[in-house]
Parts: structure tokens; C-alpha cells; sequence
């Protein structure tokens, strides 16, 4: 069994508005019922995580093949490395029970992976009460 | 960057605690499917004991005042089987003590001393015998009640199973991201948990409000019409319902009265069986009717064994609970129900193309002119602290005054409960520091109001961004120093909070100073010039996450508590250079 993305030079940052395409690759045992490609971002945080998919193509279900395709990435969000929260982009190919792999890159605005440090707040005065929102 | 998928579940408590609250719900709902499947079997097969010929030689409702259950159903029959005499006292299987005279006298009427009755006698057992059988043949449908608590405790436990051994396979990474949402079950389905969970409520609110408040009502109408009767009090007292959590008191006066030159006796005050907490009230009512005191009681001429002394009363508890309950549940169901079709609208509309920017904040309290010229106000959440220091203090307070309440009664009683008074010192202090939170949020209304502006396009990453702001001439002559930075925090959700297991936590990661100054001038009016890093995030809100930007104004006052005002901003992603 097979199911891999290739992209050209494994390039694996990207900046906004850039079209991202490549190549899927599959060989199954069967005939899957569907087989699809998703772009999507993920959110992570210690034991949360929020995620979107941005947009999915359907290939053509064969029990092996292959098939190129492109995405134009969309402004935002970016990829970010933070002290509580992670960012970053995937692009998933799933088939049936479960069966998947994926290809892990970063959204960015310079080229570089982003990363958040703590700020100096030295000398912030904090409100003695606040309401809580999220 | 190398992703694992650990837990994709929105807000779930841990799992030890849906598995305890689930089984304690299914726990409960399963004994009393039990006892009310039981107890039904049983007297099914009461039903199927031959029956003999018993005579009534004795039949009476006895008094013993001090008990709980005041008045007993005394019968006692002589019946024959295989030759053998035998002699019985068992009525039926629900048992002969209960709190309401009158019922147990209509009971006795229908076994009179001397009266030729056919009682159910067990075969193989011919001692135990029944004149009655509790057989109502619809009881089995009370057992729909105790199911929606199995139900609803077997998905509260099967849901969290499920949702751990899913969290584990996504945190082995052995389950795809992309096609997680589609496969929750709770995000499907949680919503028929929220309308069993709230119809509980409703119907058994649905029952007082019906069964106390309108059939109490309905009663009290009917009795105005009855016969004024002079009756005697036998004894008045009131009687102590110790809970679980808390006392409650009822008033419990037995009198007898004269109808046709026949005396009757009553212990119906009013038309409710409930009790409540005041002990004040209902001792001021039993005083009212001293043993031996004569007072008038309305006879129902048609059955002049049935008779009441107030028929207005007790009713409205049966209106205030019944309807607060049956609200409460309607509200949880409606809520469900419409939290299903917002997210349904919301998967439908999500189904097409998004436009804008679809992870800044849901809503803005800034004003945003044609020019693109966004003014905000950084006092607005003022109004917000105060309702919501309010409501704390408030809804704290009325719940320690309940208890506090209670506590007073028993001081009154000369039975104060030691245990409970120390109990609440903590939680009377905590109350006492909600009010003291709430009066210093009105304090803060009269605070300086900043008001700032900035162009919304200029607030990019890698952008240069004026902003302007300015207070109020007058009001800003009682401010020290006042100080105006950009902030930019790192939002997360997580388990392990104190409210619903969700914990907030927050990181600074930008903190850009705008102003700093102890010059009153520089306060009431000015404007800094600041270019926003690339190397930073913008605004994004995600369901669990975000990242947040604020304009935050903290100013030093005397003796007042110090200023702090925020409010939140829009830093949008650099600009696509196509």
C-alpha cells in the first residue's frame, strides 16, 4: 500500500498567495470509495486544537494512480511557533479506514518560520479585575 | 514543524469526571427503573393469589402524633384456608402509615368492623394476605422517567470513552486531521443530550407546576363555595423536614368538626403537601391554632369528610418551583435545539466561499468611517465590569443568604446549627468581597475615557500605523501618569480549569509602548507613529485559540483604584504583493 505527496524540492515554506502543487501517488489494495486531497491549518495547543480545511479536491478513485494538483494559499492565517500555541499548514490525502499521509509546511510572510518570543511587559500594571473573554 | 493531532474535542471535562457523572445519572435512573418494575411485579402477582373469604373485626385510623406519619390504617380480618384459620392486618403493599387523615378514613370506610371482604392469600405462604392489590397498570409508564437518566448517563459514559479512544488514536497520529470533525459524535448528536437533559426538568417542573400549583388552585376556587364550619383543633405544630442539604418546615394542624350531627376529622391545612424553608412564618401559624382553640374550617357539603381551613395557600409553590423548573428545562432544550440549527446555517453558509477575513473577531465595538478612520472607545468595558462584578456579588449573595436564612431560623428555634454557621464564614467573607469588587467597579465608571483612532489598513504586519487618542479636557487632571501600549497575546483554551475544566491561559508576545508621560497635556491629546515587525502574528480567533491584539491604557490615580482600559484591535497579515 501506498499514498504519498510529492512536491517539487520538498519545498517546505511557503508565502501567501503562492501556489502550492505537486503530485499524489497512490497504490491501494482495493478500489477505494473516495480518495481526497485537503489543505487545511491546524492549531495546537496543550490539549486543544482547532482546525480548518481551507479547500479539498476529490481524485480519482482507482486502486493506483496518480494525480498533480495546485492550491493558491490564502493570506492567513500564518504559521507561528508560539510559547502556549503552534501554526501550521498540511496538506492530507485520506482514503478509507483510516488510511492517510501528509505533508507538513509553513505559511509565512518573510520566508523564515515564525516565532514568537515573550515580550519584556517589565513595569506593566495589571487590571485588578478582569472579565474573562474568549 | 512535525504536527501531531492530540484532541480536536471542544471543551471536554476529563474523562473520570463524565464517567462518575454518568454513572451516578444511570446509577439513579436504573434503581428506580428498578424498584418501580419490581414493586409492579409484585403486585402482578398478588393479582394471581387465589382469594378467600375474610371478615373485618376490626377497622381504625389510630393517632400517634409524634411520628412522621401521624396516622395509621388499623384492619384486622379472620379468613380460612386448607381448613385453617388464620388472621391478617396487611391492607395492601404500599403500607398503612401515612401523613393525610382523611385518606386513610376513606380507606377504612371501605372495610368496615363486621363486613364480609375477599382478601388475596398467598398459596404457599397462607399467613400473608392482602385485601388490596397497588396494581395500577400504568405505573410501568413512570418508568420513562428513570430511562431518560439511564439514557442520558450511558451516552455522558459512552461519549467520553469514545472520546478519549479517539484523542489517543489522533495522538498517535493514526487518525487524519482533515475528516476528524465530520466523524464526532458529539458534535452530532450532543444536542439530544441537551434536550433529554432539559426535558427532565421540564416535566417534572410540568408535574408541580400542573400537580401542587393549578390542581391546588383549581381547589382553593371550588372550596370558597364550601360551608363555613366551626372546628376545634387537636393539636397544631410544625413539623421538620431534615434534606440532605437543607431544613425544610411545614405547618401540620389536625382539628375535628361537626357536619349532620356527625364528627369528622381533618389535617388538611391547605391544599399543598410541600414544605419550605422559613421557619418563622409557619410557627407564627401554628401559634395561631393553640390546641383546643376554636376556628372555621370550609366542609365540602357533597363529602363532608373532605374540609380545609386556608384555601388559598401553599398553591404558589407549586407556581414558583413547577414553572422555575419547567423554564429552565424548556430554556435548555430550546437552546439545544436552536445551538443544532445555528450550527447547521453555519455549515451551510461555511459550504460556500468565504469572504474577508474569516479569523478576526466576530464582533467590534469600533466605529469605522468611509475613509476607513476606526474610533474606539477603551472605557466601553467599564459597563461590562460593573454587570458582571454585580451579578457575582448579587448571585453569590443570594445564595448565601438562603443559607444564612435557614441559619437564622434555627437561631430563632433556639436549635442553632453550629456546624452551618461555621461552614458559611468563608463563603459570607468571599460574599463580602464581591461587594466590595462591585463598589469599585462603580468607582472606576468616573474614571478618564480614552478614546484613540488609526486607519484600519495601516494596522498591518510590516506596516507603519499612527494612532491618535484623546480624553476629555477636565478629566484628566487626577491622573499621575498615564501609559499606552500595543499588546499582542497568545490566546489558549485548555483542561484543567476550575469552571468546566476549561482553563484560559495567555502569553504576551508584543508589547509596543505608545506613550508614557506624567505631562497632563501629552494625556489629553497626541498621536505616536509605530511600524508593526513581520516577525509578529496577527489577529487570528480560532474556536479554542487565538491570537489577540489590544490597545491597553493604564493611568495612576491617588487613592482611587487606577485606571486600566483596553480594548481589542484588528492587526491584519501583511499584504500579498501579487
Amino acid at each position: 500500500m501506498k499514498l504519498e505527496i510529492e512536491i517539487p524540492y520538498d519545498q517546505k515554506v511557503f508565502v501567501p498567495g503562492e501556489v502550492i502543487s505537486g503530485r499524489c501517488v497512490w497504490q491501494l489494495d482495493k478500489i477505494p470509495d473516495s480518495l481526497q486531497l485537503s489543505l487545511l491549518w491546524l492549531a495546537k495547543g496543550r490539549d486543544r486544537n482547532d482546525t480548518e480545511l481551507v479547500a479539498t479536491e476529490y481524485l480519482k478513485a482507482s486502486a493506483s494512480g496518480e494525480q498533480t494538483f495546485s492550491f493558491e494559499l490564502p493570506s492567513q492565517p500564518l504559521s507561528f511557533r508560539g510559547n502556549l500555541l503552534r501554526l501550521g499548514w498540511m496538506l492530507e490525502l485520506v482514503s478509507d479506514g483510516g488510511k492517510f499521509c501528509r505533508y507538513e509546511f509553513e505559511l509565512s510572510a518573510t520566508g523564515e518560520p515564525l516565532i514568537l518570543k515573550k515580550a519584556d511587559v517589565a513595569g506593566r500594571k495589571k487590571p485588578w479585575f478582569r472579565m474573562k473573554s474568549r | 514543524m512535525n504536527f501531531r493531532v492530540r484532541n480536536n474535542q471542544k471543551s471536554q471535562p476529563p474523562l473520570i469526571v463524565l464517567l462518575l457523572f454518568g454513572a451516578v445519572f444511570a446509577g439513579m435512573g436504573c434503581l428506580f427503573c428498578y424498584l418501580i418494575v419490581s414493586s409492579e411485579l409484585k403486585d402482578a402477582e398478588i393479582k394471581k393469589w387465589p382469594q378467600a373469604q375474610a371478615e373485618v373485626s376490626q377497622s381504625q385510623v389510630k393517632v400517634r402524633a409524634k411520628q412522621d406519619k401521624p396516622f395509621e390504617l388499623v384492619v384486622k380480618y379472620q379468613y380460612d384456608w386448607d381448613g385453617e384459620s388464620y388472621e391478617g392486618d396487611n391492607v395492601s403493599r404500599s403500607g398503612q402509615k401515612d401523613k393525610d387523615y382523611t385518606k386513610l378514613w376513606l380507606m377504612s370506610r371501605e372495610f368496615p368492623a363486621g363486613a364480609k371482604v375477599l382478601a388475596y392469600v398467598n398459596p404457599e405462604d397462607p399467613a400473608e394476605a392482602y385485601l388490596q392489590s397497588d396494581g395500577m397498570g400504568g405505573t410501568l409508564l413512570f418508568v420513562l422517567l428513570p430511562l431518560i437518566f439511564v439514557v442520558i448517563g450511558v451516552g455522558i459514559m459512552w461519549a467520553g470513552i469514545s472520546a478519549r479512544a479517539n484523542a489517543k488514536r489522533e495522538a498517535a497520529g493514526e487518525l487524519p486531521v482533515s475528516t476528524q470533525q465530520k466523524s464526532k459524535f458529539m458534535n452530532k448528536h450532543g444536542w439530544l443530550f441537551g434536550v433529554l437533559f432539559g426535558s427532565v426538568f421540564f416535566f417534572i417542573g410540568l408535574g408541580v407546576f400542573y400537580g401542587v400549583g393549578l390542581k391546588g388552585w383549581q381547589q382553593g376556587v371550588a372550596a370558597k363555595s364550601w360551608q363555613e364550619t366551626p372546628c376545634r383543633v387537636i393539636w397544631s405544630k410544625v413539623r421538620t423536614h431534615s434534606g440532605d442539604d437543607s431544613t425544610t418546615y411545614s405547618v401540620d394542624v389536625f382539628y375535628r368538626y361537626q357536619w349532620d350531627g356527625q364528627s369528622y376529622r381533618s389535617n388538611r391545612y391547605d391544599f399543598s403537601s410541600s414544605s419550605s424553608s422559613g421557619y418563622d412564618a409557619k410557627r407564627a401559624l401554628a401559634d395561631r391554632y393553640k390546641k383546643g382553640s376554636e376556628h372555621t374550617c370550609l366542609v365540602n357539603p357533597a363529602e363532608p369528610w373532605i374540609s380545609v381551613i386556608d384555601p388559598d395557600g401553599g398553591h404558589w409553590f407549586g407556581f414558583i418551583f413547577g414553572g422555575i423548573f419547567a423554564l429552565v428545562g424548556g430554556g435548555v432544550m430550546i437552546a439545544s435545539v436552536a445551538a443544532k440549527a445555528k450550527s447547521r446555517r453555519q455549515n451551510k453558509a461555511d459550504g460556500g466561499s468565504k469572504a474577508g477575513n474569516p479569523y478576526l473577531a466576530k464582533s467590534s465595538s469600533a466605529a469605522v468611517s468611509a475613509s476607513g478612520l476606526v474610533e474606539q472607545q477603551l472605557s466601553k468595558g467599564r459597563w461590562g465590569k460593573v454587570i458582571g462584578a454585580c451579578f457575582l456579588a448579587l448571585f453569590w449573595n443570594g445564595i448565601v443568604s438562603v443559607f444564612l436564612k435557614i441559619l437564622y431560623d434555627s437561631w430563632v428555634a433556639d436549635n442553632l446549627e453550629i456546624f452551618l454557621a461555621v461552614f458559611l464564614i468563608p463563603f459570607v467573607c468571599v460574599g463580602i468581597g464581591f461587594i466590595f469588587a462591585a463598589v469599585l467597579t462603580i468607582i472606576e465608571l468616573g474614571h478618564p475615557k480614552l478614546l484613540v483612532s488609526y486607519l484600519a489598513e495601516d494596522l498591518a504586519l510590516g506596516e507603519k500605523v499612527t494612532i491618535a487618542w484623546k480624553i476629555p479636557a477636565g478629566s484628566a487632571g487626577r491622573l499621575k501618569r498615564m501609559q499606552i501600549h500595543l499588546r499582542g497575546e497568545e490566546r489558549e483554551s485548555y483542561e484543567g480549569g476550575r469552571d468546566n475544566g476549561t482553563a484560559v491561559a495567555t502569553e504576551i508576545f508584543a508589547w509596543l509602548p505608545l506613550l508614557d508621560t506624567q505631562r497632563e497635556i501629552e494625556m489629553i491629546n497626541g498621536k505616536a507613529t509605530i511600524e508593526l515587525p513581520l516577525d509578529l502574528m496577527h489577529s487570528w480567533h480560532g474556536e479554542e485559540h487565538s491570537v489577540i491584539w489590544s490597545i491597553e491604557v493604564s493611568g495612576e490615580i491617588g487613592f482611587f483604584p487606577n485606571m486600566h482600559d483596553e480594548c481589542e484591535v484588528e492587526v491584519l497579515a501583511p499584504r500579498i504583493e501579487k
